[in-house]
């Protein structure tokens, strides 16, 4: 917790200044070289709302500047003065971890959980919808953070469209088939209420489509989570399309629940995450006249429904970002996804080098400078499209140990640094174990993310082996490099070592052996990988009768969460993807800009679920069919409780410093 | 750079620093994969950055030598750092895929930049690698090769490399290339030392970067 100002001086892990010498000849002309380094630069965009900045990962500290090798004018003008940290004059604005909506700052401390709703399964459906199809930005994490700030300021300018003409296109697109419907969501308003419009199209769409259908899929839904709309075709993650016809492998693309793509502003195909190029061209070119359709009147395309589809729009410089899904989810939960997947471009590019390649050539295929990371475009939409209560919650997941124990892995991190090191990190199984860090640089829970995703959702890097990479992290800077030394030392737990001087190589290489060596010395291996192959604890063990099943909580100071594992009722693929989207409309419902929900109870005939939002944390429980509504609301306290106790165990509190 | 290291009498050890480099995809991984634990995947993610990995192997009974090997990326993102894993190497493997003509534009282009950068002896092997698809087979009746081993050669004894072509699925000449570097390289000179920092040299307020300044005689890592 390091609220205090930092002193205005150049940390030790800048950059060194003779880097831009010892660098390498290739002239930096030719695009987009991992060369740029990285004046650990001020996090300019993102201040963090009060109730932040005592968050361990979250931003406390605005970095002081320091030489920016980047020839681009706007690096120098982007520097800002160290005077004070920003984040005592920004309580409007929403930090990194967007959750700390402002309206939170409305709440009365915590209640006890009560049923504000409660009736029919329809009315409550749709009542929810109302809240889930409302949410905005504010409760998307990441880049997202930008629509109060300067970077996306477009979006906000062009936000000042009459509610006449939309509401018009709301009221004139009642019905609801494949047909009919490209309800436009143009941004109304202002830019605090700019997604009414995208609540109104949502409620249209799904009144029509989901509803009239929900009685009879419900009815025949058996167990599990049946929500209706999620039907079980179109799962098949698997890739393998050859040998199939053009047709079948049209058919076959145009079955999936949900589709990523990224183009460039000139319409050329960046990623997708299905079909080759010869099936997405067309699309990209589709997609980037209606986009551009819509820029030419001076306006933002943000979303719109085409048929059972909910498409997202995220325009971020050159690039635009696109999700099409079928899965339920809120507009802002599929820009905040769309911010993941851009933030992992980010990672390998850097802005800077983005805007400076279209610049120059806006008919650049970005394809070539991002060969060989796909897999990590692949492995994050695939996660996504699983449901990924990280990205839903904006928040990280710490491995659950004894406080002591992870104190000692703290120590053994602090103890082994050198002079170079800027972040060193345990992870085990996409959870954090400990996490070192300078005082006055603040990890970023966007930027861990990446890591994390990069890490786990692919396996390059898992392969035992040593790995040295340029690594931007666009949170704390995202106009240079980092370097991070990456090694999986066992087989789900790796070191990662993050330095800013790309030559510190063997430096943080004897770092992780003396880390390993210590942590083999005092039994914490064995420690981590116990936790691992334990997994999460089980509902049961938290609460030893309990109608709840399963349950999300989100530590908002902390910008951590914990959940138990997801057995013994949601182990299947397809029970924990309805798991997650139950708790996705959950989250948009509590979210919703105007709903002021503080619990949120809601009825299907498959599940009773519970949403609890506080200043301090936000809970989402889910219990079976027909449980009882005091029982949920009894379990829902005592699980608040048992974090309370167990909190210095299930989260990284406070971190260590150096 | 040899570190003769204080053992018995005859037993001589010794450490080099071994880039590979050549366009993405010609099978750079695959042959260090091949070298190091003797094992090739099919599918292989590309290398984000570069990869370090080391092995050691015995020259004749009474040497020992032990490679650093740098396996970096081919992609062109990564161009620009090439020189901070080639300097101070000692030896490089420039690697081409036979049945892409390009591969081996490149990989001349890669011995053009290390004669004029690199070390002044670096030792350069250049490796045609996907050897395996010369042969005829039942997928593909005729032969995919596309670069004829004469005019590589010729290309390698001009410009004085060594010159191997290699599969590093069949194990074809994998080993016989390290070990054709491994004799080349000179045992007894003192040669620059790469920026290593010894292993085991708790880094803790220490300089390590920067090559001569961290070398220490015998490498307990």
């Amino acid at each position: 917790m390091d609220p205090a100002p930092p002193p205005p001086h150049r940390p030790e892990s800048s950059v060194p200044t003779e880097d831009a010498s010892t660098t390498s000849p290739p002239s930096d002309s030719t695009p987009p070289s991992v060369e740029d380094s990285i004046p650990p630069s001020p996090s300019d965009e993102s201040a963090s709302s009060p109730s932040e900045t005592t968050a361990l990962l979250s931003e406390g500290t605005v970095s002081p500047p320091s030489e920016d090798e980047l020839s681009t004018p706007r690096a120098s003008t982007y520097q800002p003065t160290p005077d004070t940290p920003e984040t005592t004059e920004t309580t409007e604005t929403p930090g990194p971890t967007d959750l700390t909506a402002p309206e939170e700052n409305y709440f009365p401390p915590p209640l006890l959980p009560r049923v504000i709703i409660e009736s029919t399964t329809n009315s409550i459906l749709s009542l929810q919808n109302i809240h889930s199809s409302t949410s905005s930005g504010t409760s998307t994490p990441g880049l997202q953070a930008k629509a109060t700030t300067a970077i996306s300021l477009p979006e906000g300018v062009h936000a000042h469209q009459t509610d006449g003409a939309s509401s018009g296109s709301v009221t004139a697109a009642p019905s609801f088939s494949d047909s009919n419907s490209i309800v436009s969501l143009v941004p109304t308003l202002n830019t605090r209420d700019n997604d009414v419009e995208s609540m109104l199209g949502e409620i249209l769409s799904e009144s029509g489509g989901r509803f009239s259908g929900m009685g009879t899929r419900l009815a025949g839904a058996g167990g599990g989570f049946g929500d209706g709309h999620i039907d079980d075709e179109g799962w098949d993650e698997s890739s393998d399309e050859e040998g199939l016809e053009e047709e079948a492998l049209i058919a076959r693309w145009r079955a999936r629940k949900k589709h990523f793509f990224i183009l460039s502003s000139a319409g050329k195909p960046v990623y997708s995450r299905y079909g080759d190029e010869s099936v997405v061209s067309g699309y990209m070119g589709v997609i980037q006249a209606i986009i551009s359709f819509f820029q030419d009147g001076d306006d933002t395309l943000k979303s719109f429904s085409a048929g059972k589809h909910r498409f997202a729009v995220v325009a971020e410089g050159p690039l635009y970002l696109v999700a099409i899904s079928s899965m339920g989810e809120s507009d802002s939960q599929l820009r905040a996804q769309l911010d993941a997947l851009y933030t992992q471009v980010l990672s390998t590019l850097t802005l800077s080098q983005l805007n400076k390649i279209f610049s120059t050539r806006e008919n650049f295929d970005l394809r070539r400078l991002l060969g060989g990371t796909e897999v990590f475009l692949d492995g994050l939409s695939d996660a996504m499209t699983r449901g990924s209560p990280q990205i839903l919650l904006s928040a990280l997941e710490c491995v659950k140990m004894r406080k002591s124990h992870r104190e000692r892995i703290n120590q053994i991190l602090l103890k082994s640094r050198s002079p170079s090191l800027l972040y060193g990190l345990v992870i085990a199984d996409e959870r954090l174990v400990s996490v070192i860090r300078p005082k006055r640089h603040s990890l970023h829970p966007p930027d861990l993310q990446l890591l994390f995703s990069m890490l786990f959702n692919a396996s390059t890097f898992r392969d035992g082996g040593e790995h040295w990479t340029p690594i931007c992290l666009p949170k704390f800077n995202n106009r240079g490099f980092l370097h991070a030394y990456i090694c999986f030392f066992r087989k789900e737990v790796a070191c990662v070592l993050i330095s800013a001087d790309k030559d510190a190589f063997f430096e943080m290489r004897s770092v992780k052996e003396t880390v390993v060596e210590q942590l083999e010395k005092s039994g914490s291996v064995k420690i981590i990988e116990d936790a691992v192959s334990r997994g999460r604890y089980i509902t049961t063990d938290v609460l030893s009768s309990t109608v709840i099943r399963h349950f999300l909580y989100k530590s908002r100071a902390n910008v951590q969460f914990t959940m138990p594992s997801f057995e013994p009722h949601f182990y299947t693929v397809i029970a924990r993807r309805r798991l997650m989207n139950l708790y996705q409309r959950l989250h948009s419902a509590v979210h919703a800009k105007n709903a002021h929900l503080k619990v949120h109870h809601c009825i299907r005939s498959s599940s009773v679920s519970l949403s609890w939002v506080t200043p301090a944390f936000e809970l989402y429980c889910v219990a079976g069919a027909g449980a009882d509504r005091g029982a949920l609301a009894k379990g829902a306290t005592a699980i608040v409780s048992w974090v309370k106790k167990e909190e210095e165990r299930l989260f990284v509190i406070g971190g260590a410093m150096f | 750079m040899a570190h003769p290291r204080a053992s018995t009498q005859s037993q001589r050890f010794a450490q080099f620093k071994l880039v590979l480099l050549g366009e993405s995809a010609v099978g750079k991984s695959s042959l260090v994969l091949r070298f190091v634990k003797d094992q090739f995947d099919d599918y292989r993610e590309s290398t984000i950055g570069a990869a370090f990995l080391t092995q050691t192997i015995a020259l004749d009974e009474t040497t020992t030598i032990k490679f650093e090997i740098w396996d970096t990326a081919g992609q062109e993102r990564y161009k620009s750092l090439a020189p901070m894993y080639y300097r101070n190497a000692n030896c490089a493997v420039v690697v081409y895929d036979i049945t892409q003509a390009s591969s081996l534009d490149k990989a001349k282009a890669w011995v053009k930049e290390l004669q004029r950068q690199a070390n002044e002896n670096i030792v350069i092997a250049l490796a045609g690698n996907k050897l395996d698809l010369a042969s005829p087979s039942a997928s593909s009746p005729t032969s995919k090769r596309a670069v004829d081993t004469a005019e590589a050669e010729a290309y390698a004894r001009e410009a004085g490399l060594l010159f191997f072509e290699t599969s590093a699925k069949t194990a074809e000449n994998v080993k016989e290339l390290f070990t054709a570097i491994a004799k080349k390289l000179p045992l007894d000179q003192q040669g620059p030392r790469g920026a290593r920092a010894g292993g085991g040299a708790g880094g803790r307020g220490v300089d390590l970067k920067g090559g001569s300044a961290a070398v220490q005689p015998g490498c307990n890592c």
